[in-house]
């Protein structure tokens, strides 16, 4: 059999690229998604990613509760956050997030020094900036850095950029669960020189690191009773941490994806190999006869074809691992750099490679050893016997309109068409085959095409241009300072807090939005239950009510209807569900204005506004002439980020594609490779007949459009039965998905499938074209 | 049968090379086919039978000599050439009747035809006629499965002479049938081609069809031996 290798190269080698292809993407995406994982958590780790980290109105240090010997707790850090804005000379003012550290080279989201150094102990005039800061808007070492925080203006000299844990991934409004790079300045300043202006320690914020092992609930827990006396505004955990939590959801997402291609790929290994190798020993069956006869055992002669499957499934696994890293690689910097991740690690994942080559080759010795064992089970006498000559089936022919149309095509084409119906089975699985892959890619695109279109219609839906976030609550009196800008047309003003929710012995951390009555600007997506009721004021007495987002309603057991308490500032509130929503933010909880307000404790106060402008693409420049403005986010903006954020599962998804349209040539190169050498003596036929090595060409390349076209058009059904589901899928997971087909995310596979797959003939047609025309006339057999 | 050569071979040798041996198939060969003639060749395995046809038929290229058939030079024709003349101007005829499995008689028929520039009026009308003036107007729907190797090769003949080519070369076409059936197949294409006024090139290693020859040729190591 090994030295029977060359005579079979083109077999060999579909079967080679074919387990290749499977290897180079299973384990090439799952190394992928390993390696983000691992520069995640190993930066973390390594940078001390705060376990905990609370938020409260500030206030002198000395009168924070003693932080000392709370069991779990390793390491405490006090911070001050102001949010500002950012002047950037030519450009629109920038948020920014100024961050005083007691620590100016913290152990609590530590530094990684990319560039220059830390800040100095005694040093106050100068600061550390975030690397995207200095990616995104040209700050160097040595500028000077302006930051504006309500009134007053902070100056400081840039002597570091670094890479900080706490923002590896950021969010420009935590409303929308949405990356957007660079949009926020990160500049980290001594807290000295605070101390030094005030008089005293000014604090907002504290970080905790836990004892490894420890407990996070019950650590978390011993913290909020010692921090009991604190006006707390937010309580964030490491996984609701929007760096954490962002990674991990978008990663898990594209995980969901991996196994339906990785099936496909088994799939299609299986198929591209028990076809090879039923035709071998079609063609070997004389050899295989007269051996069992000579008393060749079964079993050894098995042995035989597994080992040669064996070498080939290796060679193919071995070409696989090296394309693994290419396609690792790949995915990985594509999404790392969508995500907004300054820094990638890769790793090589020996328990994956060896999975990915393992199934392939497991499902290829199955392909492989099915077949044989079919034919050796049978007596010498009747493997000696040639095979038939395949008999002519043309019942798909003879149906009626088909077979009318097949006959107004000239001989050759008709001849190319009829033969897919000569061999129905290898025709359908052939077709079959290339349908799934094809399907499946284009599955996938309309899946994220449909993400896209409702994310993009939920925006849409809402008529609010810009969302503008401002620096601290402000009397509701002052949005008329944000109304009377020529460019706003409406503003409404909205508030958001941190509460924490308890339901029985559930607790959740969530954030409350208050929604002013009738509100023109922000609508709710209801999936269950109602909204709650308006009311311009609230009455003692009256009951509250909220909309919950659908996963903080499963994470607390709640049922519409039911009662839930909101604690906050050491007070407690009752509230009941009365509806559910469909959110891209989780943990929401949507309240009446009058609710929020009295529950966040700031009553006659906004948090923000959502303005509407007179011009769609006004980008709220203007704005931030407004003393208490801290950051814009324009709608429009919001889209494009949501558009990156699927192109790192279009990455995934555009090697699927790729990846389906090699093994759909694989498919055809094997299909159409045994078609023609069974139909060899046809072909030379038609060479004595006087076919120019055009029409030949043009026949064998029609059995192989044939196919194409045949798959392609299979393919739609099976994309669109395969998307439904996976958006039925995400809906349940996350948000109401609203499928969409559109022409494009065919397009984005089918027209490339066109195009690409009938090439995988061309071997065939060598073939036929060097074969010499009268040897191949009076061939009898099949060879 | 006119006196007037329709083919002519002059000093016609053919070699191939297998690996390091070099094997002399046609030595030198002179000979001339009369338009209008049955040839039958005769010859053991190997003695060049079939080479001499591959040449004659635009199959192949001499290694030195000239070939030239109706006119044409076939030594010096490009393969594209050789297609075109092997479409307009030669019919085979095969051992194992060589219908495209998937096209009905009629089909098998047009598709000779096809290559040809002809009206597809014409292409139906010619094969329609040949395969009634072969005896089989009643299967002309039939496909090569459902029908006996006699009648299979009578579409093959059918084939050939639709084209109504001034040359017919016939490999063994009776070699895979029973007796009677070689003869009627051998009879009807005599018969036939006269109609088409065609010259037919029989190799055959069939004694009994030298009586429908006008000349009977022996072919021994490579050279005409008779």
């Amino acid at each position: 059999m090994r030295r029977d290798l060359w005579h079979m190269r083109w077999r060999a080698l579909a079967i080679v690229l074919t387990v290749a292809s499977g290897v180079a993407i299973y384990a090439g995406i799952y190394t992928g998604l390993l390696s983000l994982f691992w520069t995640r958590d190993s930066i973390f780790t390594e940078q001390h990613f705060a376990d905990l980290q609370v938020s409260f109105l500030p206030d002198d240090a000395r009168n924070l509760p003693d932080l000392s010997g709370i069991p779990g707790v390793a390491r405490v850090e006090r911070r001050l956050l102001f949010p500002g804005t950012v002047r950037v000379p030519g450009r629109r003012p920038l948020a920014a997030l100024m961050t005083f550290l007691e620590h100016p080279a913290p152990g609590v989201h530590a530094f990684k020094v990319v560039e220059g150094r830390l800040v100095g102990p005694d040093e106050f005039d100068t600061a550390v900036i975030d690397i995207w800061l200095a990616k995104y808007h040209g700050k160097r070492l040595g500028d000077e850095i302006e930051v504006k925080v309500g009134e007053a203006t902070y100056r400081r000299r840039v002597v570091g950029i670094v890479i900080t844990p706490e923002y590896f991934v950021s969010t420009s409004s935590p409303a929308y669960f949405i990356p957007e790079k660079g949009s926020i300045g990160f500049v980290f300043a001594n807290l000295g020189a605070i101390t030094d202006t005030l008089g005293f320690t000014m604090v907002n914020d504290l970080v905790f690191l836990y004892e490894r092992g420890a407990d996070p609930a019950a650590v978390k827990a011993r913290v909020l009773v010692r921090l009991a006396k604190l006006n707390v505004q937010q309580v964030l955990s490491r996984e609701r941490h929007f760096a954490y939590r962002y990674i991990q959801s978008q990663l898990e997402g594209v995980r969901a994806f991996v196994p339906a291609i990785v099936l496909v790929l088994l799939t299609l290994t299986f198929i591209v190999i028990a076809v090879n190798v039923s035709r071998m020993i079609a063609a070997d069956r004389p050899q295989i006869g007269a051996l069992m006869a000579l008393g060749y055992q079964p079993g050894r002669l098995l042995a035989a074809y597994l080992e040669v499957t064996l070498i080939l499934g290796l060679v193919g696994g071995a070409l696989g691992l090296a394309g693994a890293f290419l396609v690792r690689d790949i995915f990985a910097t594509v999404s790392a750099s969508s995500m907004g991740m300054p820094e990638l690690r890769t790793l090589v994942d020996p328990p994956t490679l060896a999975r990915a080559l393992a199934w392939q080759l497991a499902v290829a010795l199955v392909a492989t050893a099915i077949p044989v064992v079919r034919l050796v089970r049978r007596v010498p006498q009747a493997v000696i016997r040639p095979a038939r000559r395949p008999v002519v089936h043309l019942r798909m022919a003879s149906i009626r309109g088909i077979a009318g149309a097949i006959r107004q095509l000239p001989s050759g084409y008709r001849y190319a068409v009829r033969n897919l119906a000569r061999q129905p089975v290898r025709s359908a699985v052939t077709l079959a085959s290339i349908a799934l892959a094809l399907g499946v890619a284009t599955a996938y695109r309309l899946s994220v095409g449909s993400l896209d279109t409702t994310l993009s219609g939920w925006l849409a839906n809402d008529k609010w241009d810009l969302a503008v976030d401002f620096l601290h609550p402000v009397p509701l009196d002052r949005i008329d300072e944000l109304k009377a800008l020529p460019s706003v047309k409406q503003a409404e003003p909205y508030f958001s807090c941190y509460v924490e929710l308890r339901a029985g012995d559930r607790i959740e951390d969530a954030t409350v939005l208050g929604l002013v009555p009738g509100s023109q600007l922000s609508m709710l997506m209801m999936a269950e239950g109602r909204r709650f009721r308006e009311s311009r004021r609230f009455r003692a007495g009256a009951e509250r009510e909220a909309v919950l987002s659908r996963d903080l309603s499963q994470r607390l057991n709640l049922s519409v209807g039911q009662v839930f308490e909101a604690h906050t500032m050491n007070e407690r509130f009752p509230v009941r569900l009365v509806g559910l929503s469909w959110a891209a933010v989780g943990a929401l909880t949507l309240m009446p204005f009058p609710v929020a307000e009295e529950i966040c404790q700031f009553p006659g106060k906004a948090s923000g506004a959502y303005v509407d402008t007179r011009v769609d693409t006004d980008s709220g420049s203007a704005l931030y002439d407004v003393d208490f403005v801290a950051k814009v986010l324009a709608k429009r903006d919001l889209l494009t980020q949501v558009r990156q954020v699927l192109s790192v599962m279009i990455v995934v998804l555009d090697m699927a594609t790729g990846v389906s349209v090699v093994v759909g040539m694989m498919v055809i190169l094997t299909s159409v490779n045994l078609s023609v050498l069974e139909n060899d003596r046809d072909f030379g036929t038609l060479r004595a007949l006087g076919y120019s090595r055009g029409l030949i060409s043009t026949i064998v390349l029609t059995e192989a459009v044939v196919y194409a076209v045949g798959a392609v058009l299979l393919s739609i059904p099976i994309a669109v039965g395969t998307s439904v589901y996976l958006n039925a899928k995400m809906s349940a997971a996350w948000i109401q998905v609203h499928s969409s087909f559109s022409p494009s995310a065919f397009a984005g596979v089918l027209l490339p499938a066109l195009v690409l797959i009938p090439l995988g003939s061309l071997p065939s047609l060598r073939h036929v074209l060097n074969r010499d025309v009268l040897t191949a006339a009076r061939a009898r057999a099949l060879e | 049968m006119r006196t007037d050569p329709l083919a002519q071979l002059h000093q016609v040798t053919k070699s191939y090379r297998t690996g390091e041996v070099t094997v002399d198939v046609l030595r030198g060969v002179d000979l001339v086919l009369q338009r209008d003639e049955l040839v039958v060749v005769h010859g053991v395995s190997g003695c060049g039978k079939t080479t001499l046809l591959n040449l004659v038929g635009a199959l192949d290229v001499p290694s030195s000599g000239d070939v030239v058939v109706d006119g044409a030079s076939i030594s010096s024709m490009t393969e594209r050439a050789r297609a075109r003349f092997r479409a307009a101007r030669v019919g085979f005829v095969f051992q194992f009747y060589n219908l495209l499995p998937t096209l009905t008689a009629i089909e098998n028929v047009e598709a000779a035809l096809e290559v040809l520039p002809l009206r597809r009026e014409e292409i139906r009308r010619r094969a329609e006629h040949y395969l009634t003036a072969i005896g089989l107007g009643a299967k002309v729907d039939k496909f090569p499965s459902q029908l006996s190797g006699g009648e299979q090769q009578r579409v093959g003949i059918a084939r050939a002479l639709a084209k109504e080519p001034p040359l017919i070369l016939a490999d063994e076409p009776t070699g895979n049938l029973d007796e009677d059936s070689g003869l009627e197949v051998m009879r009807l294409m005599s018969e036939l081609r006269r109609s088409v006024a065609a010259t037919v090139v029989v190799v055959t290693h069939n004694p009994n069809l030298s009586a429908f020859a006008d000349r009977v040729l022996r072919i021994h190591h490579g050279q005409i031996a008779s």
